[in-house]
């Protein structure tokens, strides 16, 4: 078997300045609250779209490295929590976090709870530093 | 080429828009956006990515494994 030198350095390096740049980022002051509401869910819809992105990328490269059938998946996952946002401004984030959950048992979604999660273990691998930053951003969410 | 490498350098390009969109909100030399901007933008943000999954949706029907 070759050996493969890991790139999750890489990856946590991306990660980690993405949360260093989200770290000291507010909301404007002068927003009314309907518009500060929407603010934190523009960041968060960006974020999914992250998430998305990442899996159409890797179903697109050759050969893939998620399946077609999990990236639809990940697609109408990311459909439904952007119509979530989109219907709910204010309300979305129970929702949106199950979703998260059941998609992949990222422990920062979730319970301690046992789960097994939407899509396989090779999929949620691929995708699960962007979805711990999607959830960073959320977590933001007051 | 390594497939995580290829996928990080895929992705690479909207990880640096996202930061930079996030960085731009604190650019004291950036006005603020006002409160009906700030509304519009998230109309504006949803439709443009609801797109892209109608998109990919259309042209990856169920059946094609």
């Amino acid at each position: 078997m070759r050996h493969r030198p890991s790139l999750t350095p890489l990856i946590a390096l991306l990660v980690a300045l993405a949360f260093l740049a989200l770290g000291c980022h507010d909301t404007p002051p002068d927003l009314t609250p309907e518009a500060q509401i929407a603010f934190q869910a523009t960041r968060v819809v960006k974020v999914l779209d992250v998430v998305r992105d990442a899996a159409i990328a890797a179903n697109e490269l050759t050969p893939p490295i998620i399946k077609t059938a999990d990236t639809r998946t990940v697609v109408l996952w990311h459909q439904t929590a952007v119509k979530v946002i989109q219907a709910t401004p204010g309300g979305w984030k129970p929702t949106v976090v199950a979703s998260i959950y059941v998609l992949t048992c990222h422990p920062g979604a979730g319970t301690a709870l046992p789960c097994t999660p939407q899509l396989p273990p090779e999929a949620v691998a691929r995708i699960y530093p962007y979805v711990g930053l999607a959830l960073v951003v959320i977590a933001e969410v007051r | 080429m390594d497939a995580i490498l290829a996928l990080v350098t895929v992705l690479l390009p909207s990880i640096v828009k996202l930061v930079q969109e996030l960085h731009a909100h604190q650019n004291p030399g950036v006005p603020p956006p006002t409160s009906a901007e700030v509304i519009a933008g998230l109309a504006s943000v949803c439709t443009s990515s609801l797109a892209v999954d109608e998109e990919w949706l259309a042209t990856h029907p169920a059946d094609q494994g």
